[in-house]
């Protein structure tokens, strides 16, 4: 690494920092030249002030709380559909074969797709959102498990055969285990895709949510709010995806007194 | 001797009025309604003043109001019992979902003629209508009741304009704006703000075209198994809602700070916005132009074949209107 | 084993067509809501019709558009970003964690934005689907130059081969097999979010079909679309999977 500044930052965090910078100009640049009609891109520092205005409003914070219950419910209901199945069709090696492809190819089609069948089975409200959360978290979930599974070393079993282990056990005891690794990772899969699946069915139809604020002032026209809650919903949804890091991250640390 | 006997006729009396309240209000019936265009004059204000004022507690309602963007996702949910009415949909989306098996009724006009209007860039040489011969005009998309009442108004002032379906107002704003479009669509009191600012100017509005007076482009329709079910609850709904849109009219000074603020405009443009909305465009009955309607929609492709008398007669039911 | 392979398949088709017949029983006798749930011998006539004589031909080609242009973006700029982060240590460093972090985040949520600068229009949908693109290219190029083996290079430097011919004939060939990798993954990432803007904007091809149909009533066509939509996705990643096969 070269000698740089007298403080010693690190040239890394050197671009980081002027890119940073550089950004804020550049929108402010684009913003204030008119080389695109003004109102579309907010300067900077306005989209700033409506993001503080938004965060202190009291209606934020009811629409936070429908986001995060749905986002909850939704991953909830993924995390169990999707390990119990993959569980099931990880131990049942012939029926997981069976499904496999077909789960494959399933995940692989945008959900949002689902969503007016959603609507139409679980309402206007926060049953559609948490339907869609739950079938777009419900893939990288099962499909995890399902690689875990197959990952998993068939003398585990023989050992567990040997012992006379039932059902019960073998799956508890010598499965879940080995899987946990992949299972960690396909659930912080699942929580953002769920949490990316919830807000586009808020942004499509809803009257509550974070989605719902942000398509209502594209509606409104209120570009530097509708700009403002977009930047809080990327900031959530990472806010999430650490949260669920770290709570992983704890697991993790069982994990080993439960393989060894 | 007498006080204390009155005394307790009146605690009695509180007493009596203190529960029979309690009961009425776990006797409430929850009424959904679907709602296009919150904050519209034609679409919300009669709901806010009924909700505010419990015209529709009295009548034993308990309101649970969907706004949508408006159109097509106002009426689906009442075709699939999502919800029990469904406000200001465009008539030919209506006619497409009966023909389809939709179980809805239309229940009332929501709005007679027109409460658009079109602007252009106020630096632009286009003083009226007439001039926009030949350019693009945007309107929110095929079929919808800007659409038709586009065409209306090239035919009726005889200007042949090229009809763009750009979207909704922000969209025809912004592409007006960018030059993309000679005059974009809005509905007050949006875009009011900017036409006294001096950045737009109107061409052409509804309402200055008696013409377009014919037409209810805009009804309300119910669940039909709702209202099967449901005759007096319906009945009680159109008592309390026609209760509060008189309201409304006769208590403007009241209701229009209110407009003002769920639209985010100033009270001055809201006054204005008023023009746009006499009351006699608001009637909830007759539904008018419907035979005329229904050729176009056929013409558009929202029909597979024109609705025959029985049919019409079927879809329309304005016996849960008051008398 | 053959046997059981075909066993395999065998179950697997019977039971793809055992749920088809359920359902279609189940919608026509009314036990469940035919305006809900279409039967699927109406969704596959109205497939077939809208085939034949309606929009989806022209639908398929409009998405299929958008996903190349935005694809065809989203290369350019993932190869020319990859290049560079690669070539100059310290950007790569420097933007790493944000590449990384911006690929994990819901991106497709910044689609109003380019509808109201693109306005209700193909480009707003080729600019969503060019930025969810990007990044896995972007990554797959940088990771790819970066993991070619030393030994690659010091044979050719011995051979006293140019830097430009170094790069061009050892170092991008023997990265291809992750570069392609990461191009797969940009283009199922493209295709997916094109078809669900579509659908979410109600522009454009296929996408829009289903949010159009449903809105308008006619749930035998939105279904005749998803059914469109499962299909060619499930095809393009079969493709997309044999050619990195074939490219190893």
């Amino acid at each position: 690494m070269r000698k740089s500044f007298a403080f010693r930052i690190s040239p890394t965090v050197t671009i980081q920092g002027l890119s940073i910078i550089a950004f804020i100009f550049a929108w402010e640049g684009i913003s204030r030249s008119g080389l695109i009609f003004k109102d579309l891109v907010p300067p900077f520092f306005t989209v700033l002030r409506q993001i503080t205005i938004l965060l202190l409003s009291h209606d934020f914070w009811g629409h936070l709380k429908i986001s995060l219950y749905e986002i909850g419910m939704g991953f909830l209901l993924a995390a169990l559909i999707g390990v119990s199945l993959g569980l099931f069709l990880g131990v049942r090696l012939f029926w997981g074969e069976v499904f496999e492809p077909i789960i494959l190819y399933l995940a692989a089609t945008p959900k949002i797709i689902f969503f007016p069948v959603c609507i139409m089975l679980f309402g206007l409200d926060a049953g559609s959102k948490v339907a869609i959360g739950a079938l777009s978290g419900f893939f990288p979930i099962v499909i995890s498990i399902l690689t875990g599974a197959r990952e998993l070393n068939p003398i585990y079993l023989k050992v567990a055969r040997s012992f006379k282990a039932s059902p019960f056990m073998t799956y508890f005891k010598v499965y879940f285990p080995a899987i946990l690794r992949h299972l960690f990772s396909g659930l912080r899969l699942g929580l953002g895709v769920t949490v990316i699946g919830t807000f586009l069915g808020e942004i499509k139809l809803s009257r509550g949510g974070l989605g719902f604020m942000a398509i209502n002032f594209y509606n409104q026209f209120d570009l530097p709010s509708m700009y403002g809650i977009i930047i809080v919903i990327f900031a959530l949804a990472g806010l999430v995806n650490a949260l669920m890091g770290i709570i992983l991250a704890t697991f993790s640390r069982y994990r080993h007194t439960l393989t060894t | 001797m007498e006080q204390r006997f009155w005394g307790k006729i009146a605690a009695f009396g509180f007493l009596f009025l203190f529960i029979s309240e309690t009961l009425l209000a776990q006797e409430l019936k929850t009424v959904r309604v679907t709602v296009g265009q919150r904050g519209n004059w034609d679409t919300t204000m009669a709901f806010v003043t009924g909700e505010k004022l419990g015209f529709f507690a009295q009548e034993g309602i308990k309101l649970d109001i969907f706004f949508t963007r408006g159109g097509a996702e106002t009426l689906q949910p009442v075709s699939t019992g999502n919800a029990d009415f469904g406000w200001a949909n465009g008539t030919f989306g209506v006619l497409g979902a009966y023909e389809k098996g939709a179980r809805i009724k239309i229940v009332s006009a929501n709005y007679t003629g027109s409460d658009a209007f079109w602007y252009v860039k106020a630096d632009s040489p286009y003083k009226n209508f007439k001039d926009l011969a030949g350019k693009k005009v945007g309107f929110s998309s095929p079929g919808s009741s800007t659409h038709l009442v586009l065409l209306r108004l090239a035919e009726i002032t005889q200007t042949k304009v090229e009809a763009v379906p750009i979207g909704g107002i922000p969209e025809n704003y912004t592409a007006v704006m960018t030059g993309q479009i000679a005059a974009g669509w809005s509905v007050p009191p949006q875009r009011l703000a900017e036409s006294k600012q001096g950045t737009i100017r109107i061409v052409a509005r509804g309402f200055d075209y008696p013409e377009l007076e014919k037409v209810t482009l805009r009804v309300n329709i119910g669940n039909a198994d709702f209202l099967k079910k449901n005759l007096g609850l319906a009945k009680a709904f159109f008592r309390a809602y026609k209760r509060a849109m008189d309201y409304n009219y006769a208590h403007l000074k009241e209701v229009l700070p209110e407009f003002a603020k769920m639209n985010k405009t100033p009270l001055e443009i809201a006054e204005e916005a008023l023009k746009f909305f006499p009351p006699k465009a608001l009637a909830l009955s007759p539904v008018r132009g419907l035979d005329y309607q229904v050729e176009k929609a056929l013409e558009f492709g929202f029909l597979k074949k024109k609705l025959d008398r029985k049919q019409l007669e079927d879809l329309v039911d304005l016996s849960y209107l008051p008398q | 084993m053959n046997l059981k392979k075909h066993h395999v398949i065998a179950v697997r088709g019977l039971t793809v067509f055992l749920f088809f017949l359920v359902l279609e029983i189940a919608v026509a006798k009314g036990t469940i809501n035919p305006l809900i749930i279409a039967r699927p011998t109406a969704m596959i006539l109205s497939l077939y019709g809208n085939i034949v004589q309606g929009e989806i031909p022209k639908l398929f080609l409009t998405t299929m558009t958008e996903v190349s242009a935005a694809f065809g973006l989203a290369a350019l700029i993932g190869f020319l970003l990859g290049y560079f982060l690669w070539r100059y240590e310290y950007l790569g460093l420097a933007y790493e964690t944000l590449l990384g972090a911006l690929f994990a985040s819901p991106l497709v949520l910044v689609y109003p934005i380019f509808l109201v600068i693109f306005g209700r229009s193909p480009a707003a949908v080729v600019a969503m689907g060019t930025l969810a693109g990007f990044i896995p290219i972007t990554l797959g190029v940088r990771d790819g130059l970066a993991q070619v083996n030393r030994t690659f290079i010091r044979v050719g430097k011995s051979l006293n081969l140019s830097n430009r011919a170094i790069f061009w004939r050892i170092q991008l060939p023997a990265a291809t097999p992750t570069i392609f990798s990461g191009l797969r993954l940009g283009f199922t990432y493209t295709l997916v979010n094109v078809i669900g803007v579509e659908f979410l904007a109600e522009i454009g091809g296929l996408g829009k079909l289903v949010s159009a149909a449903y809105f308008r009533f006619q749930i035998d066509t939105m279904y005749g679309g998803i059914l469109t939509i499962i299909i060619l996705t499930g095809i393009f990643i079969y493709l997309t999977y044999r050619i990195q096969g074939k490219v190893k």
